[in-house]
């Protein structure tokens, strides 16, 4: 089979039939295939399939800018999106190597706090002096990072 | 392109658009959801240029490739699994009931040959760039897609 289009397909799909044609069809396979459905693919491109309307223009257009408004604005908050994911991710990383490095001492402070150490007035001496200027800063530190980072997804949400 | 030109170009080949993704989906519901889709991706991409039938291979390119998708989503790409809604009154929507089941016998790709060759009277060229094949490709493929539709017609009894 060649790759040339025959140039008499479009008179068969059409259903111009002549003798000549007629001949022709019987002669070409590509004819002849194309003459095999060309009633049946009139008859189904002719059903009468739209009972109900199309969208209207006007509404597809406004539909469309609305979402090229969300694709731009997404593309706009996506460097401030990833700022905050890292934000989170570092502040996460501190407070985890906060706590490694000190996880002795804030067990034995939170023994501290429990009501029956407060019954019995217990102080532990070691514990108090573990807990360092340093370390109360860090953890001053951390909570308000924290804190600030939490109002401003929740503001920027907003 | 402006709201005006959009509109003039919309009410020209929504219509034929419609019925190309119907035939190739056989739901009038996905039809509608990818008709409008398609208008959108057209309108995201602002096509600059003048010529209304560059405009229009551009646009059943665009219907052709989310319709693949679709059948890739819902897993349905293997052929003949179209489901065909039935969506009016009988009688005549019998007969395009049975008409439908048998256009969805083919596979989605000999569907889209065999509409756009036959219906939209794409050449050859303009079906390739509409399924992302080559040219060259399309005689022999669409030769294939009518032989097995005339196979079809046939076993139904529907062609001599």
């Amino acid at each position: 089979m060649s790759a040339d289009v025959c140039r008499r397909e479009p008179d068969v799909r059409k259903g111009n039939w002549s003798d000549d044609l007629r001949a022709h069809a019987q002669s070409c396979p590509d004819c002849a295939a194309a003459a095999a459905i060309s009633p049946w693919m009139t008859s189904f491109a002719a059903m009468p399939d739209r009972e109900h309307i199309l969208p209207d223009p006007s509404v597809v257009w406004l539909k469309a800018q609305l979402l090229r408004d969300i694709a731009t604005a997404d593309r706009a908050t996506r460097p401030m999106t990833s700022l905050q994911t890292s934000a989170y991710l570092v502040v996460a990383a501190c407070w985890a190597a906060v706590l490694t490095w000190k996880w002795e001492v804030i067990v034995i402070w939170l023994h501290r706090l429990s009501p029956g150490q407060f019954v019995l007035g217990a102080s532990t001496d070691a514990a108090a002096s573990s807990m360092s200027m340093t370390f109360l800063m860090a953890l001053v530190v951390l909570a308000s990072l924290t804190i600030m980072l939490a109002l401003h997804t929740i503001l920027a949400e907003e | 392109m402006d709201e005006a030109r959009f509109e003039a170009f919309y009410r020209a080949h929504a219509s034929s658009l419609w019925s190309y993704i119907y035939r190739l989906t056989g739901d009038p519901a996905t039809a509608d959801d990818l008709l409008q889709k398609t208008f959108f991706r057209f309108l995201r991409a602002n096509p600059q240029a003048a010529n209304e039938d560059h405009l229009r291979r551009y646009l059943f390119r665009t219907a052709t490739n989310l319709a693949f998708d679709h059948f890739r989503e819902t897993k349905r790409e293997r052929g003949r699994e179209i489901v065909v809604v039935d969506t009016g009154a009988h009688d005549s929507a019998d007969l395009r009931h049975d008409m439908m089941r048998v256009f969805a016998e083919l596979k989605p790709r000999e569907r889209a040959l065999l509409w756009l060759a036959h219906v939209e009277e794409s050449n050859h060229e303009d079906i390739a760039e509409a399924l992302g094949l080559k040219a060259k490709s399309i005689k022999v493929l669409l030769f294939r897609a009518r032989r097995r539709l005339g196979e079809l017609l046939k076993k139904k009894g529907l062609a001599s």
